[in-house]
């Protein structure tokens, strides 16, 4: 069984004092699950690392490096200590658009299948359709892990939609 | 079989880009050595294949920073967390946030 993981219960285990951070941390630490993320999730990850970099407590040898390399330096980090894997379906999908053919990632075709179902923001829709490619391309994905409320909110309808279930660690 | 060839032959003709290249001896021995190891068919096909592989490396302009994150675990390990942020909002606030 695997758990793809959302970006803010990745970031959770390192936010002092965030009443959701012991959840986030012994779910990352539970092994009954393989947990799973996405090159979107590197992307996410660096953006919020870059707008919080502010509020960072480290060891002097990475405050004083550059922030590009800070901010690289921590996404790497925060994926091997949760003990991540980042995964993604090596698939692009043909979309006719304005009479020309265009070849994007499988995920940005489901994303647009899936919009009007869901009316969620966009990166939460792209998290829950890497999630759910991994789990038709063979990924035993049978959770999406996240403490985003409006994702929580609609997981029946999720569910009913994909084959893994919405859970808050 | 022969069919196949001809396409090949064709889309190698239209579709392909030729770009002259100098190699000097030990590449081409090398070159040599890939194919005679049965690893391409041809120093063609080695060369576009290692090609490819370096052209999404260089492309990627990647940081190496392995010391930084090595030092991170090497922290973690000894049971010490490396990095926190003192946040006055919800971390689920500020990426959810980032996603609006």
């Amino acid at each position: 069984m695997m758990a793809y993981v959302d970006t803010n219960v990745i970031l959770g285990g390192y936010c002092r004092g965030d009443p959701l951070s012991s959840k986030a941390l012994s779910f990352l630490k539970e092994e009954e699950r393989r947990k799973l993320a996405s090159p979107i999730s590197l992307v996410e990850l660096a953006a919020v690392l870059s707008r919080i970099d502010y509020a960072l407590d480290a060891p002097e040898e990475l405050l004083q490096e550059t922030p590009k390399r800070r901010i690289r330096a921590l996404v790497d980090y925060m994926i091997k200590q949760s003990g991540l894997r980042i995964v993604s379906v090596p698939a692009k999908i043909k979309l006719r658009l304005g009479g020309a053919t265009i070849s994007v990632p499988i995920e940005y075709h489901s994303c647009i299948r899936f919009a009007h179902a869901l009316k969620l923001k966009t990166l939460d829709i792209l998290h829950l359709t890497y999630a759910d490619n991994l789990a038709k391309w063979g990924y035993d994905v049978d959770v999406f892990a996240t403490f985003d409320q409006e994702i929580l909110g609609k997981k029946d309808q999720i569910h009913q939609l994909f084959s893994f279930e919405v859970t808050e660690p | 079989m022969v069919f196949i060839s001809i396409v090949y032959i064709l889309y190698t003709l239209i579709v392909l880009t030729v770009v002259p290249l100098r190699l000097n001896d030990d590449e081409v021995r090398k070159l040599n050595m890939l194919m005679r190891q049965g690893k391409y068919k041809s120093r063609n096909e080695a060369i576009r294949a290692i090609l490819a592989n370096g052209l999404e490396e260089a492309l990627g302009d990647d940081e190496d920073v392995t010391e930084l994150v090595n030092l991170l675990l090497a922290i973690n390990k000894k049971g010490k967390s490396p990095v926190s942020y003192r946040l006055k909002r919800s971390i689920v606030d500020i990426v959810s946030e980032g996603r609006k």
